[in-house]
């Protein structure tokens, strides 16, 4: 029973370990997933700057470059206004890109910006030179210029230089936004086996409970099992005493009514009743409380019916009288014995018959250890319809010696006279 | 008012017929100390019958220690539970006395007594009176 009862702690301390890993290893996850996603934001942010700038690069140059072809063109001054804007905002968009990439630029990056730098102001250089030269009035020189090819040759490298720059940028958009998605997709897993360990573990503690509970309730049953066999045993036991007993008792039934009795078929009439008396009785005591077996009332009428006839009446009266268990052989052998006697020498021995009057009345008197003990006084009056042979006690021996045997038994004594039947004071205590 | 009855045992106990010390069968005295009416008028009788005489028959432990210390007795057969209460007081009046006794009880603990009063044979009920004396006197 120990172990069953340490086992669930142990478990418990497990589940309770498990739940706190788990737990934290989910909040890692979440915190990875957030960290990721602010670094991916920001990426994308500085990139999509980046990228907007590649643009302003470019669209400057151009509009530089259409602005020079322009006043080439038409020596119209309104294009070199134009034109220096273009300049100053390829300036202003080349130095911002600078900052934007700032201390993260790769090397290939720092090469390419390098380049495209060394590139604008070559070309630049050469749009101020046929510029110059269309203000000296040098126009056919300054077409030669334009038209030699060299100044678009340098901006197609740097349409490619700047296209690259693009390229890589959107390589790292995209780089940062796949590893995004990859932790995102990490911690959403982490997030269902979270849900499911937690799952689990409510099971695990729903399982304990449902142990727990069933264990108590087990434990309870087999408490009350306990209980329940020494009860039983200890009822098995005074069973087995009273069956013991009783069977002494028979035996003293037997051999006491063989000793005083020569005729043999008498003798095994008297045995007979005598057991029958006995066991009626104890009929009484079927009952599974060892006290309080039945009450006085009760084992009179009990004992009585076998004998009552329209001739043979029997009044019975007194207090209700709770009996024990060991009163009943006394009370019911001397009970029996009144009866034989009456209907030998007594009341109901003629055919006219006569009543039996037996009333008692109960005095409660305080015993040793607080027990309260019931003393009870009961009249015996037989009153015959004929007149009777008047009989001497001393030769009726045996019956009488009982009922003073059974009285002694009971503490108590008793008073008899013959008054054409019999009439007898029997005192003894009842519990 | 509180009232005790006590009826008169004592004199419905004794029924020793001599206080003389004679030691032939006919005059050992024998104790009989029996809860059981039937029982105890029982032995008694076996008793006259095999050839002894009752000393008496108690009923209670009390009435048995009164008894062995006021009147003559040559032996004793002991029930071992008398309502409830042992009659090892009496039993041990018994052995500083030094007269004989043996039990005859209905509860199963034989072998308890037995360590208790090694000296005596404890019997279960019934057995035959006879076989109690025989080993009474042995």
């Amino acid at each position: 029973m120990k172990r069953s009862r340490l086992r669930p702690v142990h478990a418990l301390l497990v589940i309770v370990v498990a739940i706190a890993t788990l737990l934290s290893w989910g909040a890692k996850g979440t915190v990875d997933a957030f960290r990721a996603d602010d670094i991916s934001q920001t990426q994308t942010t500085v990139s999509s700057d980046i990228v907007k700038h590649i643009r302003q690069i470019q669209l400057s140059l151009t509009e530089t470059e259409t602005a020079q072809r322009g006043y080439i063109l038409t020596e119209d001054i309104d294009y070199l206004e134009s034109y220096e804007n273009g300049v100053q905002r390829y300036r202003d968009a080349i130095k911002n890109l600078d900052t934007l990439l700032g201390d993260t630029k790769t090397r290939t990056q720092i090469e390419i910006l390098f380049d495209v730098k060394h590139l604008a102001e070559e070309k630049i250089a050469e749009m101020v030179r046929s510029i110059e030269l269309i203000k000296d009035g040098r126009r056919t020189e300054a077409v030669t210029l334009v038209n030699d090819g060299s100044g678009k040759m340098l901006m197609a490298k740097i349409r490619e230089d700047l296209n690259e720059l693009y390229i890589i940028e959107r390589e790292l958009m995209e780089q940062s936004l796949s590893t995004t998605r990859d932790i995102q997709e990490k911690s959403f897993r982490r997030l269902i086996a979270m849900g499911i360990g937690v799952l689990l573990l409510l099971s695990c503690i729903v399982y304990l409970f449902v142990r727990a509970v069933s264990l108590d309730q087990t434990l309870e049953l087999l408490e009350e099992v306990d209980v329940e066999r020494q009860r039983s045993d200890l009822l098995s036991k005074e069973l087995n005493h009273r069956v013991k007993n009783l069977f002494a008792v028979i035996t003293s039934i037997v051999r006491l009514t063989g000793r005083n009795e020569t005729d043999t078929q008498l003798a095994v009439t008297k045995i007979t009743d005598r057991i029958m008396a006995l066991s009626r009785a104890h009929s009484l005591s079927a009952s599974q409380d060892t006290k309080e077996v039945t009450d006085l009332k009760t084992l009179i009428q009990t004992l009585f019916a076998p004998y009552e006839t329209p001739e043979r009446d029997v009044q019975i009266e007194g207090d209700y009288l709770e009996l024990t268990q060991e009163t009943l052989t006394p009370l019911g052998l001397l009970l029996h014995e009144l009866a034989t006697n009456a209907l030998k020498y007594g009341a109901w021995s003629t055919e006219a018959g006569g009543t039996i009057q037996i009333a008692w009345s109960v005095e409660t008197v305080s015993a040793e250890e607080n027990e309260d003990n019931s003393f009870v006084t009961l009249s015996w009056n037989e009153t015959s319809n004929s007149t009777l042979k008047s009989v001497d006690f001393e030769e009726t021996g045996f019956g009488f010696r009982m009922m003073d045997m059974s009285l002694r038994q009971l503490n108590g004594d008793v008073e008899r006279k013959w008054n054409n039947g019999l009439n007898l004071i029997a005192r003894f205590h009842a519990s | 008012m509180e009232q005790r009855v006590e009826p008169n045992r004592t004199v419905s106990c004794v029924l020793d017929l001599s206080e003389s010390a004679a030691h032939s069968d006919a005059e050992k005295r024998i104790l009989v100390v029996e809860d059981e009416a039937l029982i105890a008028l029982q032995i008694e009788m076996d008793i006259e019958d095999i050839g002894y005489s009752v000393a008496g028959t108690c009923m209670s432990l009390a009435e048995s220690l009164r008894f062995i210390d006021s009147k003559e007795i040559d032996g004793a057969i002991l029930d071992v539970d008398l309502r409830g209460v042992d009659v090892f007081p009496a039993a041990e009046r018994l052995l500083e006395k030094d007269i004989p006794f043996v039990f005859h009880t209905g509860h199963g603990h034989k072998t308890q007594i037995e360590d208790r009063f090694p000296r005596s044979t404890v019997f279960k009920k019934p057995t035959s009176t006879e076989v109690m004396l025989k080993i009474l006197f042995s």
